[in-house]
């Protein structure tokens, strides 16, 4: 410790180390953040349109994603399936008009950074991309431009002023 | 003769603890409680707290006393907490990655701390106990008008419509008590969650191994004198700061433990009664400002809580309001740590001064 | 340039710009459409409000006990008397004195039984005053509900036991020292009476500190064994000046209580202290030395700044930030004069 360092002695053998755990912990944290990550899909049983083109809701469905339990879709119906991670099998059987069956399976990938998605089975069933027939999830509210939570909602939330440390004094421990 | 000052001596060093034991087997029957209710309430309230009240150990080692800054690591896991909820990491994956988030927050944290208490050594405690107030403003800063704006984040379960600024209470779904549940076990209607108690016994563990590593030697050593410890050659200075670095990383994960068994995030208040209550339970245990034992934990966390548990029931039972128990638990959490810190100084001084007059003692025999 | 340096190392940095922010939020103030002279009313208001309980502060830190964390314990008896004398049914300007003169007593008893505990633990006096100061709030939330007292404008209505949250002083002492002798000049409003009354307490501490008890008390605070070597008990000084300011602290909350009108009983009294800790501080103070001006220039500026910064902000930015502001200001003053070294020498 006596004198200056030198930059050799900055890089040497245990700085390399700890580049190396602090590399491993922010590789363990990406990994972590995949694997981990809830995604919300709607499997979304209507009519659709998808540039320019109508896709026509189901008759009857029955759906099971990543070899679940099955359920069965009629027209309109819109279920969710929470799932963790991106790539996942679904497995559908339907009907057309004239009652025959069909059975189609296919893997999809979930936008990393979304957490509700919406998956259009008739668009799927049609063959297209999974990046077409998975859009985003956007509420009703957001669609029809009505701002729900926000103005007098948003302003009845509490919103802590005087905080005192130590200060809940019957608060659940 | 000598066995009475025995007694003596073990009742005066362990007021404390005997003063709850008293106090709770007063409760118990007020309260009417069923045996394993109560059992049951205790191995929750282990499981939840012992992370938390674990963290303080190694300060008391090193001689800083009682370390009221672990509040600041408490604020770090829960800003990791904050970031899984919002982007939806759910389970064991999500609390490792709060983990994660919140460890270079913790020691950063830490380091500040351990800096400070370096510039104010004799008073740590009340300068800690100052930094947790004031960090406690930089938090709300972050927190309050950060994020969202400044912080990216985008969900409505956490920020507040406004735009900015986190919800005041935050549900904990994804995670609620995924550690507990991965491994348990009911033995007569009692859960035993297994993995949370590996986890808290590898702490022990950790915390018995570092006592004897070289670090720890050091720690021990600037405990007892500073003044020796630098002679020695030990960096007296760096050796604080980092058993304050250590105790608010770990400070961080018993808070991410202790919101994941809870299941809900008071985002504004959590981590400020997180410092008292766990200084409470360790001096409740018996432990000192300068002597503490994982004994003193496991046996501080059963009395107090089981204080926690029966003094509202009592104070009902008793008074006719719950709120008389309340204030009652409320008074007895400062109550205790006032008494403890007396009964130390006064200790401590009583000490100085048998050892001066030894000295004296001795000097005299030498001219004689 | 020397000059102004040791200027400011006199003064210290951190107060220098606290003082001036406060100037630049004057100076902001009438742009973003504010009233400076209602400003500079309330200002004087609050300095009204506080100014005693920051004067509670300078008997201990002159004869070294610290800074006074344990003020809650003069808070609460304070508030015995408040209750008491409102328990009597007097109303007016008497009610004020009964007050008073309440609260002296137990102001006397635990200060004396404080002082002396104190006297046992020299070294670490802040954080045991910051737990006798909570441990006798909790302690009193319990009183509050079982004490025995009846008067109406003080009882929970629908069970006739137990004392509120909050109690109105309406009719009894509010405003009673700010309505006295109180000048109004367009929209300033200088109330005479709060600043009389604290100067008279200032006046009466100063000459105190004068005198041959006072002068042996600050030789206790910087040099406990050359007192204690020139025959003056340190233990006898420090419990006087510990029942000084607990007794001030009663004033204090009863002087605050006439400005704001609320009587808060329970977890109110709990963190009273900090505010005037860091006023204090602000005013140039540090642990072991403290002045009458210290106090003065110090609640100017806390409170200054207390009440500007809301308003400012939120014409400004309409964000209300002001109380995050605050905590971090405050706190971080106690922090800065904690770990300075002039402090560390005690």
């Amino acid at each position: 410790m006596n004198g200056k360092k030198t930059i050799k002695d900055f890089f040497n053998l245990s700085f390399y180390v700890r580049l190396a755990v602090i590399l491993l912990v922010i590789i363990l944290a990406v990994f972590l953040y995949h694997y981990g990550k809830q995604h919300t899909v709607y499997i979304d049983n209507r009519t659709i349109e998808i540039d320019g083109v109508s896709y026509k809701a189901l008759e009857w469905a029955e759906v099971s994603v990543d070899g679940g339990d099955a359920s069965e879709y009629s027209p309109r119906t819109r279920r969710e399936a929470t799932v963790q991670r991106q790539k996942h099998t679904i497995h559908v059987v339907y009907e057309d008009e004239d009652f025959n069956q069909f059975e189609i399976e296919t893997e999809f990938t979930v936008p990393l950074n979304e957490t509700q998605v919406v998956l259009s089975l008739p668009a799927l069933v049609a063959g297209l991309d999974d990046s077409q027939y998975i859009t985003q999830f956007i509420p009703m509210a957001q669609q029809l431009g009505i701002n729900v939570g926000g103005g007098a909602a948003a302003a009845a939330e509490e919103i802590p002023t005087e905080e005192d440390m130590f200060g809940d004094m019957t608060a659940d421990f | 003769m000598k066995k009475e000052i025995d007694i003596k001596k073990f009742l005066a060093n362990n007021i404390v603890p005997i003063i709850f034991i008293v106090l709770c087997l007063i409760c118990i029957p007020l309260a009417g409680y069923s045996g394993q209710y109560l059992v049951s309430q205790i191995i929750t309230r282990i499981m939840r707290n012992s992370f938390l009240v674990l963290s303080l150990l190694i300060p008391i080692m090193a001689g800083m006393g009682l370390n009221f800054g672990m509040t600041l690591g408490a604020m770090a896991g829960q800003i990791g907490i904050i970031f899984i909820t919002a982007w939806n990491v759910v389970g064991i994956p999500g609390l490792l990655l709060a983990a994660i988030i919140a460890t270079p927050i913790a020691a950063l944290l830490g380091w500040f701390c351990g800096k400070m208490l370096n510039m104010a050594k004799g008073r740590e405690m009340i300068t800690s106990y100052m930094i947790s107030f004031f960090m406690n403003g930089v938090y709300q800063l972050v927190v309050l008008y950060g994020m969202g704006p400044v912080i990216p984040l985008h969900s409505d379960q956490v920020i507040l419509p406004r735009g900015y600024g986190v919800r005041n209470t935050i549900d904990l779904i994804n995670v609620r008590q995924s550690v507990d549940n991965f491994w348990s076990l009911t033995i007569a209607g009692v859960k035993i969650p297994l993995l949370t108690i590996i986890l808290i016994a590898l702490l022990c563990v950790v915390i018995v191994w570092f006592r004897k590593t070289k670090l720890g030697q050091d720690m021990r050593a600037v405990g007892q004198d500073m003044e020796v410890a630098r002679e020695a050659g030990i960096k007296v200075e760096r050796t604080r700061i980092l058993a304050i670095v250590i105790s608010t990383i770990f400070a961080a994960y018993g808070m991410i433990l202790y919101l994941s068994n809870m299941g809900t995030l008071n985002t504004y208040n959590s981590h400020s009664q997180i410092g008292m209550f766990s200084i409470a339970a360790l001096l409740v245990g018996g432990a000192s400002v300068s002597r503490a034992s994982i004994k003193n934990v496991f046996l501080g966390i059963i009395l107090f809580h089981l204080m926690f548990i029966l003094a509202p029931q009592a104070g009902r039972e008793l008074m006719g309001q719950a709120q008389i128990g309340e204030f009652f638990r409320v008074f007895i959490s400062y109550g205790v740590i006032t008494l403890s810190l007396v009964l130390y100084e006064i200790r401590e001084r009583r000490e100085k001064a048998e050892s001066a007059k030894a000295i004296a003692d001795q000097q005299k025999e030498e001219r004689a | 340039m020397e000059k102004v340096k040791s200027f400011i190392s006199s003064f210290g940095l951190p107060r220098l710009i606290i003082a001036g922010f406060l100037l630049l939020l004057f100076i902001i103030a009438p742009f973003v459409g504010i009233r400076v002279g209602a400003s500079i009313s309330d200002t004087l208001a609050r300095f009204g409000m506080n100014s005693i309980m920051v004067l509670a502060m300078v008997p201990m830190i002159h004869s070294g006990c610290g800074l006074n964390f344990g003020l809650p314990l003069g808070i609460i008896s304070g508030l015995l008397g408040a209750t008491l004398s409102i328990e009597t049914g007097v109303t007016g300007p008497l009610s004020f004195l009964l007050a008073i003169l309440y609260s002296t007593p137990f102001a006397i008893i635990l200060g004396w039984g404080y002082g002396k505990l104190l006297n046992r633990v020299k070294g670490s006096e802040m954080m045991i005053a910051t737990y006798v100061g909570f441990s006798s709030v909790a302690f009193m939330s319990i009183m509050w509900l079982i004490l025995p007292y009846s008067s109406p404008t003080m009882v929970w209505g629908y069970s006739g036991s137990g004392l509120r949250t909050t109690i109105s002083t309406d009719g009894f002492y509010s405003q009673i020292l700010h309505n006295f002798l109180c000048l109004r000049i367009g929209s300033l409003e200088i109330s005479l009476g709060e600043i009389l009354f604290f100067a008279l307490f200032a006046f009466i501490i100063w000459a105190f500190l004068h005198t041959k008890t006072g002068t042996a008390m600050t030789a206790v605070g910087s040099n406990p064994i050359f007192a204690r070597a020139s025959g003056i008990s340190v233990d006898k000084q420090r419990t006087l000046s510990v029942i000084m300011s607990t007794w001030l602290g009663a004033l204090g909350i009863l002087c605050y209580q006439q400005g704001y009108g609320f009587i808060q009983l329970y977890q109110g009294p709990m963190y009273m202290a900090m505010p005037a800790v860091s006023a204090i501080l602000i005013g140039g103070a540090s642990v072991n030395k403290a002045s009458i001006p210290n106090v003065i220039i110090g609640t100017i500026l806390y409170q200054g700044i207390v009440t500007m910064t809301p308003s400012v902000m939120n014409n400004l930015i309409h964000t209300d930030m002001s109380e995050v502001l605050r905590i971090i200001v405050s706190n971080g003053m106690i922090l800065y004069a904690l770990t300075r070294k002039s402090g560390a020498s005690r």
